[in-house]
């Protein structure tokens, strides 16, 4: 090992949506590297997989975090099966994957009630984040495509904390 | 676990002060915001003129900017001293063996605010 080298893991978290791919990219807990919502209309599925492989060339991540679709979760079928084909993608590339759930992204965010709060928190912590920072949506409004940043970014984070808390640097669900 | 930083961190810090592309363009002197997107993708490393007016504009060191740069030329570099210590010449030796003893220091942490 070089003596420059110090170590962190760069994580991208994807959060696919119905119009399209929210994503934040980290490297350790501390230091936001991108993000952004992608717009896609047409060819939905070819075009989000290919803007994740993209990101996986560019930039190289240690670890893909994905939300764990496990039973209860409601999301469309289409969503699931989206976000096989990214994991499936990182593993071609050799990226770990980790699956991260609702209920263990909320636990790592205790105060905050619902994902509008959980958004704000993560302003806090990230203030260059502000200006895509939604306001909470009301009953009547489909829901603004830019709190898909903040679900990926609720999930790399929870990734991070969960794998500095376990002391190993990885965390559980890790594939492969 | 990576070592390896970006080649450089241009999109973070234009995002972080809420730029658009052709904005950061007109600065440095381009005339459309496509010559930023390709330094911002890695596919063109600006001249030394861009890079003293990107460190003016995210007023940020440019060795931060460029980290990945930054740190590929000083391993190089100290695996020049590492030969230069071992050769021939005395004084040369002499002064990589100072670039060889200079401290490392942590490189500073990515700003999460822009103030």
């Amino acid at each position: 090992m070089s003596r420059f080298s110090i170590e962190f893991t760069r994580v991208l978290a994807v959060d696919p949506a119905s119009r399209g791919l929210g994503f934040a990219l980290l490297e350790g807990p501390s230091a936001l590297i991108d993000w952004g919502f992608h717009d896609i209309r047409k060819n939905r599925d070819a075009r989000c997989l290919a803007h994740v492989v993209s990101m996986f060339t560019k930039f190289k991540p240690d670890v893909l975090v994905l939300e764990d679709f496990g039973t209860g979760n409601h999301r469309p079928a289409r969503v699931k099966a989206l976000a096989d084909e990214f994991a499936a993608a990182a593993k071609g590339h050799g990226i770990s994957c980790c699956h991260i759930s609702r209920k263990a992204v909320r636990s790592r965010f205790p105060s905050c009630r619902t994902k509008y709060d959980r958004a704000r928190e993560l302003v806090a912590r990230f203030p260059e984040l502000k200006p895509w920072c939604p306001p909470t949506r009301k009953i009547w409004l489909t829901e603004d495509p830019r709190i898909n940043i903040f679900d990926a970014l609720g999930l790399a984070v929870a990734h991070l904390t969960s794998a500095k808390k376990d002391g190993s640097g990885r965390s559980r669900k890790l594939t492969p | 676990m990576t070592k390896d930083h970006l080649p450089n961190y241009l999109r973070t810090y234009r995002k972080r002060v809420r730029l658009h592309q052709h904005q950061v363009a007109h600065l440095v002197g381009a005339r459309n915001g496509a010559k930023i997107s390709r330094y911002e993708h890695y596919t063109r490393v600006p001249d030394l003129a861009t890079v003293f007016a990107l460190e003016i504009i995210y007023r940020t060191p440019a060795k931060v900017l460029f980290k990945g740069i930054f740190n590929e030329a000083r391993r190089l570099v100290h695996e020049r001293a590492e030969r230069a210590v071992r050769g021939n010449d005395a004084a040369l030796a002499l002064f990589a063996q100072k670039i060889l003893n200079q401290p490392v220091r942590r490189p500073a942490k990515i700003r999460t605010t822009f103030s």
